[in-house]
């Protein structure tokens, strides 16, 4: 069963002359529990795809569906909720909210949405993902590995539907981006997560289960 | 030639800079503008009143030698320290119903001017006169050119004259001078016996100090045989060469402390914008920019803003005094004044601009190039998980910017504290109790000789007071009217004195045994044997330090004074011996005692025995010159006024001095005086709180545009961020809030404490709820404003770009 399900996506900036074309009849399918790479040059349109499936942008037309909600019309405030159940962000510059400790960071979209915290499911990420030690850290104590594991950890907190994840390594050095990535696919594979990974290294989207290649705004491959 | 092109390079990233960053020029030039115009009107209303009195003082005399004969007068004119003299003369006044006649002679001068005819010219023969254009009251009907009028003169004395000219006072008068000819000041009835005054103007007296200036008008006068007293210095003129210090002092003063808000405002501004770019001046760092060239960068931004706000600051201030004092405008000063305020101004904005331009030069370009120069917290949390509402985000976020947020908090605080003085000094001001203060704190209605009945009477005042004019039985009118309570008398007797050389004009009053211990209660050091006193011609001078405050000099127990005096017969003189000295500044809380206020119903520097004081007379003299009505004022207050008004019908030489609503009215202008110009610092403190509170929060809520759109990603909606902003916002008003009630509240109270101690009473601490709960909803409604204003500005941005933006 596809998890998301996306059709004739189109968006379109500017107008006549200036038009750019950033997704242009993109349809794409991915079922639970699948990692997929998006990769492509840049300028492609692989992180205006992220963003449309992420709810953060409106498509000029075509549709979105997650868990068959279809989320291309939803307002703003809906679209809010929505991701705030369904979608867990990994950026690369792994944005974390400089005032609140490692904790706080992971329980924050929980907390937004008055939820109470499963403790088993957050323990087992923090314990998955190395953290044990450094919960009550603030963001600027810790490395930059570290802190895209804490951010991790915060896009599996809701046990989303989706985990999107733009460059999460692009900060990284390669030894390190390596373990993050396979920390990302082990946790993953351990709670049956979906992701999608943008990324522009090889190696690194050598280690997901399917590639998906865009240039100049359609799949290619 | 490095030099020269890293300089233009400085010039020109400065002025980038000021490109990116326009709502925080557009803030700081805003400053500049205000507080430039505020000190520059301040410094030019100072000054204003100089050039008023200059203006007034170019065309009078410095100087008055009196009573001089026509050789004296002929001697003086040719000194050549003179620039110009006038002589002149003034004969008795006549005393008409509804007007006064006063025949004068006086020459035309070249500087000084006396009286200028409109129409007509200045009278030559003898039998002609220059009058007023409402001569007509006096004449009963309107007034011509060549005219013959008959004026009868207070002897009875009828004289036929022609109008050889009229000049325009302006307005009607009703004292009515009339400017005789030389001839007829030489000849005629009125004036033949009536010696010269001549006026004088001393070649560059304005640049001349007041020793050499007295010097100099002495010895002119000694060397045609005047004495002393008979040279009389203009007072107006000699106390513009020197410098008030005291005024002086309070005008800087002012001026001192609108550079200081304004200073804490630029320095706020700058600290927040030179923090937010440290990233990109840090990349000017990296790529090979000295410490030195990042701080002129900072420094040349400040220069510039400088040059943009203080000429429009300059302005505003100048047309402000055009609009508030035209008179008090002279080019010179103002360009002088304008050259002064703009350097202090920009001297003031270089030294606030100082220390943030240090803290970026002192970041590693590694530092600045990754982090904000912020400390922002780098200690773990005690808790797993603090409550994360907006409101606690909010909260958390203010320990995040702790410097920040405690300089903002500051200026905002202190502009709270001043509003808050100036408020609590608005809401004590007790009206009454301004109007009351003095003589009139246990009294209702003043009654005194009128000057007039003084000026006109022969033998001036004593020989008034020998008709006692407050006979018993007005008295016993007085007392009988219905709602008067009690009355108190007061009286003392013209009297001359040679004191340090000089010759001075006073007034003695008595003292009985009772009255000098009451002296004591107020003045610890006062001591004084009465039995002495009687003994041997003691005196006591009283406010003594107002003595020092005019003449310069004190009176010292054990001098002695010789003193003259008519005593209804003769005019005798006897030598006083000081036995004790008395302070204003002590005697002043007397008028709040009700049984010692009575000793200082009396004016004049002398105080004697009573029994000297009845052996300085004529017997059964009675000196009674005041009585002072107590009454039961809320109720018949009005009513007896009006019957003592019909009383006085009957008594020409007495008139009502002044009434309590006489004296409200006049509080009540001083109020509502006072009241404008703190309600006007109040607003102006209230703009830069504007502005600093503006900018903390716009550059608080940018700087974090990417944590807003990250935490928004997540799942923070729309209205969680807005009231997490608008709880930021409300932090502020908050602890400013605290500090007004407790620090500001605190030293109102203390304010009206002081002001107390130093005898001004008429404040009776208050707590201006009215004005701090204006104040409340103020600091709270704008911050909730902006905070509502940014969240939309951000919300115009996707997520996605802000998400981008970097």
């Amino acid at each position: 069963m596809s998890i998301l399900k996306v059709s004739k996506l189109r968006k379109y900036y500017g107008s006549d002359d200036t038009l750019v074309k950033a997704l242009d009849d993109v349809n794409l399918s991915i079922e639970k529990g699948e990692f997929l790479a998006i990769v492509g040059t840049s300028g492609s349109g692989k992180s205006t795809l992220l963003n449309m499936i992420g709810g953060l942008d409106n498509p000029t037309e075509g549709s979105i569906f997650v868990r068959d909600n279809d989320i291309s019309n939803m307002s703003n405030d809906e679209l809010t909720i929505f991701r705030r159940r369904n979608i867990g962000f990994i950026f690369q510059n792994y944005n974390l909210v400089p005032m609140l400790n490692v904790y706080e960071n992971i329980v924050l979209p929980i907390r937004l949405d008055n939820d109470t915290i499963d403790k088993t499911h957050i323990d087992k990420i923090i314990a998955t993902l190395n953290l044990k030690h450094k919960l009550y850290a603030m963001p600027n104590q810790l490395s930059g590995g570290q802190q895209q594991r804490v951010a991790i950890a915060r896009a599996l907190a809701t046990k989303p539907a989706i985990v999107l994840a733009d460059e999460p390594t692009g900060n990284l050095d390669s030894k390190t981006s390596m373990d993050v990535i396979h920390l990302l696919k082990n946790t993953a594979k351990e709670f049956n997560q979906t992701v999608v990974m943008i990324t522009h290294n090889n190696d690194l989207s050598s280690l997901s289960d399917r590639i998906v290649r865009i240039e100049d705004g359609q799949i290619v491959e | 030639m490095f030099k020269n092109n890293s300089k233009n390079l400085i010039i020109g990233l400065a002025k980038q800079g000021l490109k990116k960053d326009k709502m925080r020029n557009f803030l700081i030039v805003i400053t500049i503008i205000i507080s430039t115009a505020l000190v520059a009107l301040n410094m030019l209303i100072w000054k204003s009143f100089e050039v008023e009195t200059d203006k007034v003082l170019g065309t009078m005399q410095h100087v008055l030698y009196q009573d001089v004969t026509t050789e004296q007068a002929e001697l003086l004119e040719k000194s050549p320290e003179f620039t110009d003299t006038v002589r002149y003369k003034t004969g008795k006044i006549s005393e008409y119903d509804g007007y006064t006649i006063k025949p004068v002679y006086a020459q035309e001068g070249k500087e000084m001017i006396t009286v200028l005819p409109y129409e007509g010219t200045y009278p030559v023969k003898e039998n002609e006169i220059l009058v007023d254009k409402s001569f007509s009251i006096v004449h009963g009907s309107e007034i011509q050119l060549g005219e013959c009028v008959e004026i009868e003169f207070f002897d009875g004395n009828k004289e036929k004259f022609v109008i050889s000219g009229i000049f325009n006072y302006g307005k009607p008068i009703t004292a009515q001078a009339i400017y005789t000819s030389e001839a007829y000041a030489t000849n005629g009835s009125q004036l033949k016996d009536v010696a010269y005054t001549l006026a004088a103007r001393v070649s560059n007296a304005e640049n001349m100090n007041k020793v050499s200036f007295m010097d100099t008008i002495d010895e002119i006068g000694y060397e045609v045989g005047l004495e002393k007293y008979k040279i009389n210095p203009n007072n107006q003129f000699v106390s513009t060469l020197t410098v008030d210090v005291d005024q002086l002092m309070l005008y800087l003063g002012i001026s001192v402390f609108i550079f200081i808000v304004s200073a804490i405002v630029i320095y706020s501004i700058f600290y927040i914008s030179v923090i937010n770019r440290t990233r990109e001046l840090g990349q000017l760092r990296t790529i090979g920019a000295t410490n030195k060239q990042i701080k002129a960068i900072i420094k040349k931004e400040g220069l510039i803003l400088s040059f943009c706000g203080i000429p429009i600051g300059l302005i505003i201030g100048i047309i402000a005094l055009l609009i508030v004092k035209p008179d008090g405008f002279e080019i010179e000063s103002a360009v002088f004044i304008s050259v002064f305020v703009g350097l202090a101004m920009l001297i003031t904005v270089m030294l606030s601009i100082t220390k943030p331009a240090k803290l970026v030069g002192r970041v590693s370009p590694l530092e600045a190039a990754k982090q904000t120069i912020e400390n922002q917290s780098k200690k773990q949390t005690k808790q797993l998980e603090r409550k994360l509402s907006p409101l606690n985000l909010a909260i958390m976020s203010r320990k995040v910017n702790r410097k920040k947020f405690i300089m903002t908090t500051l200026s905002l605080g202190l502009t709270g504290v001043v509003f808050m003085l100036g408020a609590t000094f608005i809401s004590s001001y007790n009206i009454e109790k301004n109007a009351r203060q003095g003589a009139y704190e246990f009294n209702d209605i003043g009654i005194t000789l009128s000057q007039n009945a003084i000026d006109l009477h022969e033998n001036g005042k004593i020989g008034l007071l020998l008709e006692k004019p407050f006979s018993d039985e007005f008295i016993q009118k007085i007392e009988q009217i219905d709602g008067v309570n009690s009355i108190t008398k007061s009286g003392e007797i013209p009297v001359s004195y040679e004191y340090n050389n000089l010759r001075l004009d006073s007034h003695v009053s008595s003292v009985n045994p009772t009255d000098t211990g009451l002296y004591k209660k107020y003045q610890k050091d006062f001591d004084i044997n009465y039995k002495n006193m009687v003994a041997d011609n003691g005196i006591i001078v009283t406010s003594n330090d107002i003595y020092e405050e005019i003449y310069g000099y004190r009176f010292t127990v054990g001098e002695i004074i010789p003193i003259s005096w008519f005593d209804g017969e003769n005019t005798v003189k006897e030598t006083f011996t000081v036995m004790a000295v008395l302070d204003s500044d002590n005697t002043a809380f007397m008028y709040e005692d009700k049984d010692a206020y009575h000793t200082q119903l009396s004016s004049g520097w002398f105080i004697v025995a009573e029994e000297t004081f009845e052996n300085m007379m004529v017997p059964n003299f009675d000196a009674t010159s005041r009585v002072m009505v107590s009454t039961d004022w809320d109720n018949k207050g009005i009513k007896v006024v009006e019957q003592i008004d019909e009383i006085l019908k009957d008594y020409p030489d007495i008139i009502i001095e002044e009434t309590l609503e006489d004296r409200m009215g006049m509080a009540i202008e001083t109020y509502n005086m006072f009241k404008v110009m703190l309600v006007t610092v109040m607003l102006f403190l209230g703009v830069f709180s504007i502005i600093n509170l503006f900018n903390t929060l716009i550059t608080n809520v940018l700087s974090r545009k990417q944590e807003f759109a990250m935490m928004q990603s997540i799942g923070l909606t729309g209205k969680q961020l807005t009231r997490m902003i608008t709880y930021e916002g409300l932090l502020f008003a908050v602890y400013n809030i605290i500090i007004t009630i407790f620090i500001g509240g605190g030293l109102g109270y203390v304010m009206v404490l002081l002001f107390e101690r130093a005898a001004i009473n008429y404040l009776v601490w208050s707590f201006p709820i009215g004005y701090l709960i204006g104040y409340m909803v103020l600091v709270a409604v704008v911050p909730v404003i902006i905070s509502l204003g940014l969240v939309k500005s951000l919300q115009k941005q996707s997520v996605v770009e802000r998400l981008r933006d970097n």
